[in-house]
């Protein structure tokens, strides 16, 4: 299937560019992010070895779905109100 | 978009019906995608990379509208297809960046294909950061195209109404 192919190529060439692209910003700023992540574990890790914890509490049922929660809603919200712009939009430029 | 309509009840890889099909398998696996909470890590990273070539279908069947819409990109269009057309441009840069950074940090699966290499937490970084941009990308696409899903839905398995028109 040419479309296909055409995809994969595009898809392929697409990739390669994001690949040189994110090994260029690999430098100086992927430092500094680094440095801030090893100084948190290293901040977890103290707190760990530390006195004794109580457990924390059961997880509710629905704890396998509300993850699920958030992002739902930051798809959700954007979409909802994109498609009543839309409407909005239609509805107006309809109008006699 | 103008879609040929194909056979009534055939499902080609360009029938509305087939496009209807593969973005519904396309929107659970994304939002599979959202919680590595709680699908587990090596759920999350194989459906990651499932999503790749999900993507590429996506693409291939659709991809008349993009082709003529990047052929026509200096010419006069309709201001919605024009934000269609950056909106999904913008949309593909961030997927395809995300998915990267995601093969990049992944813990289980590089490791089970054979590859082992030191786990980068900017990689972590990069990939939390453009899937939640994603997140809200694919929020305005679904919003951009909410008339088409809702018409395929309605429409009759015969399919004896037209379904709208409308890019990808």
């Amino acid at each position: 299937m040419r479309s296909l192919r055409r995809g994969f190529l595009v898809l392929a060439v697409a990739m390669a560019v994001a690949f040189a692209l994110l090994q260029v910003g690999d430098t100086q700023m992927a430092e500094g992010v680094r440095a801030r992540i090893r100084a948190r574990n290293e901040a977890r890790q103290r707190y760990n070895r530390g006195p004794f914890k109580p457990r924390p509490p059961q997880r509710p049922v629905d704890h396998y779905l509300r993850p699920f929660r958030g992002p739902l809603i930051v798809m959700a919200v954007p979409g909802l109100i994109t498609a009543g712009v839309l409407v909005l939009v239609r509805r107006r430029r309809s109008r006699p | 978009m103008t879609v040929e309509s194909p056979a009534k009840d055939s499902v080609t890889p360009r029938s509305n019906r087939f496009r209807l099909r593969w973005d519904v398998l396309q929107f659970v696996v994304f939002v599979l995608l959202t919680a590595p909470h709680a699908t587990g890590l090596p759920l999350h990273e194989w459906a990651g990379l499932a999503l790749a070539p999900i993507l590429v279908v996506h693409l291939a069947a659709n991809w008349d509208w993009i082709v003529d819409k990047t052929r026509n990109v200096f010419r006069r269009q309709p201001g919605e297809v024009r934000f269609n057309h950056i909106w999904n441009t913008l949309m593909f840069v961030v997927a395809v960046v995300a998915i990267m950074s995601g093969i990049l940090c992944s813990r289980q699966v590089v490791r089970s294909l054979g590859f082992s290499h030191p786990v980068d937490f900017f990689w972590a970084v990069v990939h939390s950061v453009s899937a939640t941009v994603l997140i809200a990308l694919v929020g305005v696409h679904l919003g951009m195209h909410f008339r088409w899903v809702i018409a395929q839905f309605r429409r009759s398995p015969r399919g004896c109404k037209p379904a709208g028109e409308d890019g990808p």
